[in-house]
């Protein structure tokens, strides 16, 4: 496959301030998911999020490894993993907000016991609630950008920001966990 | 917005006990916190979410991921293809899409099947063969088999079938539809064999004889859809290169499947002669001569190569009862 020599060169005008370079960046990654679909429609069965999910990933990582120098990766990993949602988050925007999240069952807490009333949200509210934490904690909101909206591994992400894979799975958890708190409104914290 | 210094005190404490156990939890977190319940709730609260089994943020995010592929797969509505407009979707398959298409200009005014394969555009080698076998499907020409009529390849590249569009239903729904008698059964059958015998001649073989690909038309025409089409899709001559487990890529539909289909042995037009006794046993019985418990290949094998079907009369009687 043949990325644009400029997808990068796109990435960080976008970054530095000319909203335009999105106008250019967001056709490149939907040509790329449109090559990646046809894989994905071939597998019918199985779990449809996570196959959808895996490609969105797969679509990051061939966009991001054209010309990119080693030692900028992290750089372009995280420019492109804000990328990936915004055209999510833009694409469900434009669908009106999509059907509300009732695919996740009641989760049971195997550590309490405990029934956990089910989180009822979908990737418009994860976005807003993404700013909050950027606010408060831009390391953050920056590694969940990286794992869920990129699909880098803990090690991956660890490498981009110069620290342990162990901080951040721990990271994670806690942005995770603040997240969860902040859209289903159960938020003190 | 959390004051810098006590989000600082939540993280860490979190951070803490994120690892320990229930009640050495309790017990730390109570010294920690003292009187302060904002605290204690605070954390409690994160690490109450941090024990959700599911990834609820994977799936709001795979939810957006897949309606945005979906998207993609309806692209092609309102796109011309040729002379037509695609306008709705028929049907999806597991390697295909079938779009209902119009041709509506100051000639003609018609409706089309256009089938756009995506599997093809995996294999090269399957690709070059597809040109050489549209233009054999193309000389078909049968008032039982619906017409191929044209073909080509999108701008991407992606190979697709217009088809003669046949409004009707699978002749087992047609059948029981207006509870036709065996005689009636028997005629419609006996066309759909006329009309395998003109392709066989013609050195075409269906494949996937199946009630689904067969439809009658109001007026009580049976058509034969796909005619060829299966071998497009799942080429034999490519199973060498594919790992011979991959059962799907051989043969579509095992309920109508003939032995040497399980066993991925040559396709013949006697494969096709075998799936007309299935198709007659379905419409005799209502039921598929197998009795298939999965689709691993143990179990194809034995209930489609070694099983003797019930009697199709016993069959019957055994439903009646």
């Amino acid at each position: 496959m043949q990325v644009p020599a400029n997808f990068t060169q796109l990435l960080t005008e976008w970054r530095s301030g000319h909203p335009q370079a999105l106008e250019r960046l967001t056709p490149l990654v939907y040509d790329e998911l449109r090559r990646l679909a046809r894989n994905y429609m071939r597998a019918e069965r199985g779990s449809h999020t996570l196959q959808a999910t895996a490609v969105v990933h797969e679509a990051f990582m061939r966009l991001i490894q054209a010309n990119v120098a080693l030692q900028d990766r992290g750089h372009f990993f995280a420019l492109a993993s804000r990328l990936m949602r915004r055209v999510l988050v833009d694409h469900a925007k434009s669908r009106s907000r999509m059907k509300r999240n009732s695919g996740v069952r009641d989760l049971l807490a195997e550590e309490t016991g405990e029934i956990l009333p089910p989180i009822d949200f979908d990737v418009v509210a994860l976005d807003d609630a993404l700013e909050g934490l950027q606010q408060m904690e831009p390391r953050l909101a920056q590694v969940i950008e990286l794992f869920y909206f990129g699909g880098l591994t803990y090690d991956q992400i660890a490498a981009a920001l110069g620290t342990s894979a162990a901080t951040v799975h721990r990271d994670i958890r806690l942005a995770r966990a603040w997240l969860l708190n902040e859209i289903s409104g159960s938020g003190s914290a | 917005m959390i004051p810098r210094a006590r989000w600082q005190q939540i993280q860490s404490l979190f951070e803490q006990l994120l690892d320990t156990g229930e009640n050495e939890r309790a017990v730390h977190l109570a010294r920690a916190c003292g009187d302060d319940t904002d605290l204690r709730s605070s954390v409690e609260s994160l690490l109450k979410s941090d024990a959700r089994r599911e990834d609820v943020l994977q799936h709001a995010i795979g939810e957006a991921a897949e309606s945005l592929l979906d998207a993609h797969r309806d692209r092609l509505i309102g796109t011309r293809v040729g002379p037509y407009r695609i306008v709705s979707i028929l049907g999806h398959g597991g390697m295909s899409t079938v779009y209902r298409g119009e041709r509506d200009d100051s000639q003609y005014k018609q409706t089309v099947a256009i089938k756009v394969l995506q599997h093809a555009t995996l294999h090269p080698r399957l690709r070059s063969r597809l040109h050489s076998e549209r233009h054999i499907l193309a000389t078909l020409d049968h008032p039982s088999i619906a017409r191929l009529i044209d073909s080509g390849d999108l701008e991407d590249g992606t190979p697709y079938l217009v088809m003669e569009h046949v409004d009707g239903v699978s002749i087992d729904a047609y059948c029981d539809s207006r509870t036709l008698f065996v005689r009636e059964r028997i005629e419609l059958f006996i066309q759909v064999c006329a009309a395998v015998q003109y392709a066989h001649r013609n050195l075409v073989v269906h494949r996937d004889i199946k009630p689904s690909n067969i439809f009658v038309t109001e007026e009580g025409a049976p058509k034969l859809l796909d005619f060829g089409i299966a071998k497009l899709l799942a080429p034999e001559s490519l199973s060498h290169t594919l790992p011979v487990t991959r059962l799907q890529e051989r043969m579509l539909t095992p309920e109508n499947a003939a032995p040497e289909q399980v066993l991925g042995r040559p396709i013949t037009t006697a494969t096709d002669i075998y799936a007309l006794g299935v198709l007659l046993y379905q419409l005799l019985t209502g039921r598929s001569p197998y009795r298939l418990l999965s689709y691993s290949q143990l179990q194809l094998e034995r209930a489609i190569c070694m099983d003797d079907p019930v009697r199709p009369s016993h069959m019957v009687i055994a439903k009646l009862n």
